[in-house]
């Protein structure tokens, strides 16, 4: 029987404290499958650590030892989770790849429903979507909700608000997105570039870390860097509104300019006040050129930074494997 | 193949290496020997196609070989050390079975001769070794490790397996180490098989189409020939502390896309590169090898895939300019 394998990516930062019991959680999923001859495999837990300053990376070596199937990846200095994350993803080789926090605010329980809704619903990734107020900080919630929110309607990526840590994503997917991201990329944009097949699966998450002891592995900074980068990396299509804009200035400024100018050749007494027309159409005309350029411009500038970013011309995606999984789930359910 | 031979004095220990195959790996081997110490090389023919010129063959390097060994080892004054290394692999990974069989032969009439040199010169310390390939053996296999079971898909990986095996039942005063590398880049000239990396590179340079055997997705395990052939070099005569036979990986431990050799790619050479993917099923090369980075030695430290690639640009365009003026 073909088994799909499954690979785990957990960026680890300051979460020497949970690290034992995360690495016994995913073992016991690990060995649930085996154990009912599922046609899934988790074949390694990726743990980057993002240079740890908590004894994090000794505990991760000592915990290696007793689990073979736990690769621990060391970045030379503290890059950020994203970062952590694509590094971790170009270590992996699995079919599918979920990533997660190390603090168990994403229980690896949920792997199978996730895994479940992916492959019934012909996802290529799929967010774990919290049924409540993850952090159970009105503020650091509807700050996230919002901001969220304002990205995707003025980038028009409805996928926004769906973004997560928390994703189970195609291994073919996951690993072409980690190839494209710069410093300056948002991953779950890189995602999107790939593929449109995003689904979501609500789960019950909570941010215990936050929660327990007031701690988050976000400082603010972190956080406004993260939302700067979610900005920087979608391609903003408020730019394109401005430079209609500006066009249907210079249009309008156009026509009542050609009205004025008739108004004064055929009836100059009509015209109350001398000169305030044309300087009023003049600065509208020029103010909707300037607008417009500005525009053009920055959709060039949008053209190129989305290169450099790298989005992809296109990109080849197999999907026959997903049969394996549909059909045991189809069995499950029979059963 | 080379003949690589010192000076040999009273106190140090004469050192020979033979080296069977100068292809990508062989050259590097080769290099290696050179940069590292004051060696006399000299080129002898051996005939890969025909087995009976390979046995005159085999009878003129015997002869040579023992002539080199230097008197100092006949007076016992100092033990000689002898490194073989078969690096050959003509056929290469599409290698028919007509290929596969000749290069096997050719790898016993070589075992042969390295056991008549070590009949005749007994005092003598000999060493084999052999590069495999981690590619023919685990084909269609990801995370390979020090357990996984070899289960080669192609002509060329059942050879692999077979001239492993054929090496470890010979004779066991030969000290044996095994190479498994996986997927080796490297570039040592146009016109020489150089792999899909400078392939790539070549090709970008001058705005060639190259035509890709695989998928974007496929995952493979980049390796520098150059790195391989230090550790080989490095190993060559401290292998002959221990008499048992080690086997190794030689691999990144990082698998790597297609796609993402051909981002890497585009990002050192500056410009985006034109590529074709070939489907059909005869050529078909679309399956994963991965290796897991717990099976690689701690003395092994290759380089990673992106130096790799600048190393192998400048390789090429400095070759492009010699001769300009």
């Amino acid at each position: 029987m073909k088994r799909l394998s499954i690979s785990a990516v957990i960026p680890v930062y300051a979460g020497k404290d949970y690290l034992s019991a995360l690495i016994e959680k995913i073992d016991q999923v690990r060995k649930r499958w085996a154990e009912s001859d599922a046609p899934i495999e988790l074949i390694e837990a990726v743990f980057v650590n993002d240079s740890s300053t908590d004894g994090s990376l000794e505990l991760l070596h000592s915990l290696q030892e007793s689990n073979p199937w736990v690769r621990v990846i060391n970045l030379s200095r503290n890059f950020g989770q994203h970062q952590a994350t694509v590094a971790g993803i170009l270590h992996t080789s699995g079919d599918w790849v979920f990533t997660l926090d190390e603090d168990l605010q994403h229980d690896p329980v949920f792997f199978e429903p996730l895994l479940r809704c992916a492959v019934e619903a012909g996802a290529d990734i799929t967010y774990a979507n919290p049924d409540a107020n993850v952090h159970e900080n009105i503020f650091r919630d509807w700050a996230s909700k919002g901001y969220k929110w304002f990205v995707s309607s003025v980038t028009g990526n409805r996928h926004i608000q769906n973004f997560n840590s928390f994703r189970l994503i195609r291994g073919s997917i996951a690993r072409a997105s980690a190839s494209v991201c710069s410093h300056g990329t948002y991953f779950d944009i890189a995602l999107c570039w790939f593929t449109d097949r995003v689904y979501s699966k609500t789960l019950p998450l909570k941010d215990i870390r936050l929660i327990e002891r007031g701690k988050s592995g976000y400082t603010v900074r972190k956080l406004f860097s993260h939302a700067r980068r979610l900005l920087i990396s979608s391609q903003a299509k408020v730019v394109r509104l401005g430079a209609a804009l500006g066009l249907m200035a210079i249009v309008l400024a156009s026509v009542l300019g050609a009205i004025t100018l008739l108004d004064k050749v055929f009836s100059p007494e009509s015209i109350a006040v001398q000169g305030w027309t044309s300087l009023f159409l003049t600065q509208l005309f020029f103010s909707g050129l300037i607008v417009l350029l500005v525009g053009v411009a920055l959709e060039y500038i949008s053209v190129i930074l989305l290169h450099i970013q790298g989005k992809p011309t296109f990109f080849v995606v197999d999907r026959i494997s997903d049969k394996i999984l549909t059909d045991y789930y189809q069995e499950f359910i029979a059963e | 193949m080379i003949v690589f031979h010192e000076h040999s004095s009273a106190t140090m220990p004469q050192k020979i290496v033979a080296v069977f195959g100068i292809g990508l790996i062989g050259t590097a081997v080769c290099s290696s020997i050179s940069s590292s110490s004051s060696y006399n090389a000299s080129t002898l023919p051996f005939n890969w196609g025909n087995p009976a010129r390979a046995e005159a063959d085999a009878e003129t390097i015997f002869g040579f070989i023992s002539n080199t060994l230097t008197p100092l080892y006949k007076e016992e004054l100092a033990v000689s050390q002898i490194a073989f290394v078969w690096c050959a692999g003509k056929g290469g990974f599409d290698a028919s079975e007509k290929e596969v069989q000749d290069e096997l032969v050719s790898f016993e009439i070589v075992l042969r001769l390295v056991g008549r040199i070590l009949a005749q010169h007994s005092a003598c310390r000999a060493s084999f070794h052999l590069v495999s390939s981690a590619g023919g053996l685990f084909e269609d296999q990801r995370l390979v490790g020090n357990t996984s079971e070899p289960k080669p898909l192609r002509y060329y990986g059942h050879l692999k397996l077979q001239q492993e095996q054929i090496l470890l039942n010979s004779s066991s005063s030969l000290i044996k180490r095994i190479y498994r590398p996986t997927s080796v880049y490297g570039y040592i000239g146009s016109g020489a098989r150089m792999g899909l990396i400078p392939l790539l590179i070549s090709n970008g340079l001058k705005n060639r189409v190259s035509t890709i055997f695989g998928g974007l997705s496929t995952l493979r395990d980049y390796v520098l020939a150059d790195n391989i052939g230090g550790f080989i070099q490095a190993n060559l005569f401290n292998a002959a502390d221990s008499q048992e036979a080690a086997t190794c990986f030689l691999a990144s431990g990082k698998p790597s896309s297609i796609f993402e050799i051909k981002l890497g790619v585009e990002k050192v050479i500056g410009k985006k590169i034109y590529v074709k993917f070939h489907t059909s099923s005869e050529m078909e090369n679309t399956a994963d090898i991965t290796i897991e980075s717990s099976a690689l030695q701690s003395d092994w430290t290759p380089i990673d895939i992106y130096s790799g690639i600048r190393l192998i640009k400048e390789r090429i365009i400095s070759e492009s300019y010699v001769g300009i003026k």
